[in-house]
């Protein structure tokens, strides 16, 4: 008796379960299909200009973060948010600055404010104007430090930020600052929607809305991203209806989901699989450089490496064609500045070419003719073929008679022990996200900046903490450009790291799809994306 | 004497001890006799087996054959010491709470439920990232996810064997608590914990292999097995055979291990002597 | 009975108490500091002292705990500090996927294993009985992330049959779920055979036998009847195990679930994110222990009264 009162029980809620699924999901279905109707009624009208494909697959290796833009720290997230929002001002594809919401800008004569006249007529996703206030709200927003935001230093040179009127805004500064363009080109000076941020308040970071090509739909935690097109975006309407960005970590899955069609675009591929994709004649591989540099930190305040001698000879010792061409299969550029070539004020200083001999010398010359034993700490899968790379200098440096032991850390406890400097050498990159000389060398080479900021070979030279104070409030673009080429010839000198490459990136995508642009910030912009 | 040679009638101990013994004697005098298995040479990357390279060539160039057998003394090391360190302590923990019962073992059992609640590997991870990184923290980390194994099997036989006549007897001549812990108990339930550690080895070499494929375990260049597999999933494509020999030799040694350990317990549990 | 299964049940939330403290406090061991990895290598000491603050990182642990532990009874897992997302939205879906890989992972455990098993305690110490015994044993003695390599070259790379990623369709499963059901295999075919040796070597299967009933009958209802007990009592174990193992599975194969989630939170310190997983898993674990134990009790009437 018992248990049939139980099992009727049951049945009477897996019914009403149902039912109440199978409501849901044919309700869904309408207003679904509504959507359609009302989507192909848009399509007629820009019919005329272009053709706009259903949908584009996009494979990520990484999930998202937070798509609020004032938080984002990590460039898979980025790549996201590029595409939803956008700044005053952007880089190209060549690392030139062009205009973005702000139609022009001047300078005034004291170098200390800058005057951004805004983009008319341009709306958020929600429906709200962009205009004046909406920049300066974002940016105080950025700026408020009980708010944290973690990139809150690259706008930190800006101290007032006016509404002049409706669509010019003036940014000031307390003393001159020569990178500043470049600092609201970075994806944490994106202007978010203020009417956002009152609405959803905590949970701003799923419900992103900006003035960008797309709009957020969806996202599906592990698992995709979806993105609609924005139909009034202001410089033209993209030319696909929906972006899924599908995360998939294994590098050899998202080849196969390329190769097999089942997605159009692929991000980050190894060399390994890019060398395979290349022979297929519907894969398209674009190659480009990125803004990233690795080197090896050498603690200059540590035993035998404090010897300027014993750090060139680290250099000398090292044929980084080989691991250029065997380890990273060409998807690199040997380094001979302390910052790659798409970083605004590279000059390329010297190269230290591979000289075993030369670096025994310099040993001697030391004081260590027998050699010198040192640690060398490495990530695990952080950077491309990090270990492998680590590996392949340990057996370089053991024919210069520098006998190497890797350790090999997990990479955040290894970020969290370098700080301590108890390490010999710890193998790293460093991406200046503003793509600025600023960027790529105050805070690694400046003394002011030891750990636990970011010079973590605690390098130290007064000539180039001079350059580099000088340079940050040079507004001159030549004189800077000077100042920063004669640091990174001084540091070069000095053998700060052992420089090792400028990674490459790929970018794989089915060969009927174009128009990706692939900034060297590691930005992929799909607003001028078409598919055939 | 007569006990390892009723061992040796059994066929399968014979050959668990046999491959075991060769294991061993590869991992010693093996990195002697073959060519370096750090020496990169990207010129012949990725070549398959060949009669000049047995088990063909890694993604640097690399012997493989050479890099295997460097590596055995790395998986034997790892069960070995992971065991005896989860033994040690699984037996003190488990020896006092089981003898003296009471408070004391119901919290420390409770302590051996909730480690047990958490999956080996995200114990074993967590231990790992606790510790600085060096050659023996993962073994040491998979000793220490074991402890709760054994102290659980300890106990169990100490609660059994507590009570009988004999631990009267000798209680009564006046041995202390100590001394009846580890000269009277110890022995009288020393067999299932010797099958249970057996068993164990095998399955400490694979967590250790895990923790490499995952990143967490031996340090490079140490060429360990689990590491070398996790470098092939790049190239299951390419190179399906980089894929194929340290997962075999992985196999074969815990295959080694087992068949010694199902041996023992044949031998020393009486409820499937007969079987 | 209700005694027992009333002294099961506190025991068993002592333990969930016991694991949410026990992971906290060595999550919280593991150095690279939450707020650090957050901001990421570039950020200043000014940003992350900021970012920690924010989201009150900055606390003192004892009350980071207190505070913890006090929304835990509440059933709040917090808030995922990189995304910014309720701890249990997450979970919600990374469930489901766990969960299913586990129950079909465990279904052809069971299909493979139970019936292997019982032909090789049948035809014992002939040729099907060895090459049956040999098979579990290299099952148990495989490393399943190994097992996952062959499977993937075999059946997705020379035979584009099914799919090595993600969690689209049935076929989907059917590596993740060999990769993980095969060691599990090879357990229950052990063991079933063991104790159907075990039971049929018993008296009153030998009176059976003595009495005429048919063999098929005698293997069939007396015997698998009684060796099921020890048989459940694996399946059980061996599912907490499958939630484990499913760590390494859910890596290779892409299975957005909760194994797979956990690692990269860990990587990342988004401690939340890995506690919740952690909990979610020790949970599930010391449940189907429990349960276990009380369909123990229900085959085998003297554990409930000892």
């Amino acid at each position: 008796m018992k248990r049939r009162m139980c099992s009727m029980i049951l049945t009477g809620i897996l019914v009403f379960a149902l039912s109440a699924c199978g409501g849901d999901s044919g309700n869904k279905k309408e207003t679904d299909q509504e959507q359609k109707q009302e989507e192909k009624t848009e399509q007629s009208d820009d019919s005329q200009t272009a053709q706009v494909a259903d949908e584009l697959i996009v494979l990520t290796g990484s999930d998202a973060s937070t798509f609020d833009p004032h938080f984002c720290t990590d460039s898979a997230t980025e790549i996201f948010n590029k595409n939803i929002f956008n700044n005053l001002v952007r880089f190209n594809e060549d690392m030139e600055i062009e205009p973005d919401l702000a139609k022009e800008w001047s300078i005034s004569e004291d170098q200390l404010t800058w005057t951004f006249k805004l983009e008319e007529g341009v709306k958020f996703h929600d429906g709200t104007d962009f205009n004046a206030e909406a920049v300066k709200t974002s940016f105080e927003r950025v700026l408020d430090e009980n708010l944290g935001s973690p990139r809150r230093s690259v706008l930190a040179a800006i101290t007032k930020i006016e509404a002049v009127d409706e669509h010019t805004v003036n940014i000031s500064t307390d003393v001159p600052c020569g990178a500043l363009l470049q600092q609201l080109c970075h994806p944490v000076a994106a202007i978010i929607s203020p009417k956002s941020l009152e609405d959803y308040g905590e949970e701003i970071s799923t419900h992103p809305v900006g003035t960008g090509a797309f709009k957020f739909v969806e996202w599906k935690t592990g698992e995709e991203l979806v993105l609609e097109r924005n139909p009034e975006y202001f410089k033209g309407a993209p030319a696909v209806e929906k972006v899924y960005f599908r995360v998939v970590p294994e590098d050899a899955t998202r080849a196969l989901l390329l190769q097999s069609g089942q997605a159009d675009v692929a991000l980050r591929l190894p060399v390994t699989e890019t060398d395979r994709l290349e022979s297929d004649p519907n894969v398209t591989i674009q190659k480009g450089d990125t803004v990233m540099t690795m080197y090896v930190a050498l603690n200059n305040s540590k035993g035998v490496l404090q010897d300027e001698k014993v750090r060139q000879a680290m250099n000398y010792a090292v044929d980084k064609d080989v691991i250029v061409n065997d380890i990273l299969g060409g998807m690199a550029t040997v380094s001979d500045s302390p910052i790659s070539p798409y970083t605004w004020g590279y000059n390329s200083s010297m190269k230290y070419e591979c000289d075993v001999e030369k670096a025994k010398e310099l040993l001697a010359e030391a004081g260590y003719p027998d050699g010198i034993e040192l640690e060398l700490w490495t990530p695990v899968g952080r950077y491309l073929m990090d270990t492998q790379v680590s590996e392949n200098l340990q057996a370089q440096w053991e024919k210069a008679g520098i006998h190497v032991n890797i350790r090999q850390w997990e990479f955040q406890a290894l970020m969290s022990e370098v700080k301590n400097g108890g390490f010999d050498m710890v193998l790293l990159g460093w991406s200046p996200s503003t793509g600025d000389a600023d960027q790529g060398l105050y805070p690694v080479f400046h003394s002011s900046q030891f750990p636990p900021n970011s010079n973590r070979a605690f390098y130290n030279n007064p000539d180039v903490d001079a350059l580099l104070d000088s340079a940050k409030t040079e507004v001159d673009e030549n004189a800077r450009k000077d100042m920063y080429a004669e640091a990174e010839k001084t540091i070069m000198e000095d053998a700060a790291w052992t420089f090792l490459y400028y990674p490459k990136q790929a970018l794989s995508y089915r060969s009927n799809v174009s128009g990706i642009e692939m900034l060297p910030t590691e930005h992929i912009m799909l607003e001028k994306v078409t598919k055939q | 004497m007569s006990t390892f040679r009723k061992i040796m009638r059994n066929p399968s101990a014979v050959v668990g001890l046999c491959i075991l013994l060769l294991l061993v004697v590869v991992s010693i005098a093996g990195p002697f006799l073959v060519e370096s298995p750090y020496e990169q040479n990207t010129a012949v990357k990725l070549m398959p087996p060949s009669a000049e390279h047995w088990f063909g060539t890694d993604d640097f160039g690399r012997d493989v054959f050479s890099r295997i057998v460097t590596g055995a003394h790395y998986s034997l090391l790892a069960g070995f010491i992971s065991v005896i360190l989860g033994l040690t302590g699984g037996l003190l923990l488990g020896a006092f709470a089981g003898f003296y019962g009471g408070l004391l073992d119901q919290i420390l059992m409770t302590v051996c439920d909730i480690l047990l609640a958490f999956p080996s590997v995200l114990l074993a991870m967590a231990i790992v990232m606790v510790m600085e990184p060096g050659i023996y923290t993962p073994m040491v980390a998979v000793g220490i996810s074991s402890i709760p194994v054994f102290a659980r099997l300890v106990r169990a036989q100490f609660m059994s064997l507590r009570e009988s006549c004999f631990v009267e007897a000798v209680r009564s001549a006046g041995a202390g608590d100590l001394r009846i812990i580890f000269r009277h108990l110890l022995p009288n339930s020393i067999g299932p914990i010797i099958i249970q550690a057996t068993l164990r080895i095998g399955s400490s070499i694979l967590l250790a292999a895990t923790l490499s494929f995952l990143g967490l375990g031996a340090q490079p260049p140490t060429p360990e097995w689990g590491a070398m597999l996790s470098a092939a999933r790049n190239y299951v494509w390419t190179a399906s055979y980089l894929a194929l020999i340290p997962g075999i030799a992985i196999t074969i040694t815990v295959v080694a291990v087992n068949l010694i350990g199902d041996a023992l317990r044949d031998y020393l549990d009486p409820r499937t002597r007969n079987m | 009975m209700l005694k027992y299964i009333i002294k099961k049940i506190i025991f068993t939330c002592i333990v969930l108490v016991g694991a949410a403290t026990c992971a906290f406090l060595l999550l919280h061991a593991i150095p690279g500091d939450t707020a650090e990895a957050l901001a990421g290598p570039q950020a200043t000491v000014e940003d992350v002292d900021n970012l920690r603050r924010a989201m009150e990182l900055d606390q003192p642990l004892g009350k980071q705990y207190i505070s913890y532990m006090g929304n835990l009874l509440h059933g709040d897992l917090g808030y995922s500090y990189r995304t910014n997302k309720p701890v249990m939205d997450i979970l919600k879906s990374a469930w489901p996927a766990t969960l299913q890989l586990a129950v079909c992972s465990m279904i052809v455990a069971v299909l493979l294993g139970v019936p292997i098993g019982i032909f090789a305690a049948i035809h014992r110490g002939k040729a099907g009985d060895t090459i049956a015994m040999i098979a579990a044993f290299l099952g148990v003695s495989m490393p399943s992330f190994w097992l996952a390599l062959l499977l993937i070259i075999e059946f997705s790379v020379n035979h584009n049959w099914f799919p090595f990623y993600g969690r689209e369709g049935i076929s989907s499963f059917v590596l993740p779920s060999l990769t993980l059901g095969l060691g599990v295999a090879a357990n229950i075919a052990r063991l079933t055979r063991t104790s159907m040796l075990e039971v049929l070597g018993q008296d009153y299967i030998r009176t059976a036998k003595g009495k005429g009933v048919k063999s098929g009958k005698i293997i069939w209802v007396h015997a698998l009847r009684n060796a099921a007990v020890p048989v459940v009592t694996i399946i059980g174990l061996q599912f907490g195990v499958l939630l484990g193992g499913q760590v390494v599975t859910e890596t290779v194969f892409s299975w957005p679930g909760i194994g797979r989630m956990i690692v990269d939170a860990l990587n990342t310190r988004d401690l939340q994110i890995v506690q919740g997983g952690i909990l979610i898993l020790a949970a599930t674990f010391t449940i189907i222990n429990l349960i276990t134990d009380l369909v123990y009790a229900l085959l085998d009437p003297r554990i409930r009264y000892s």
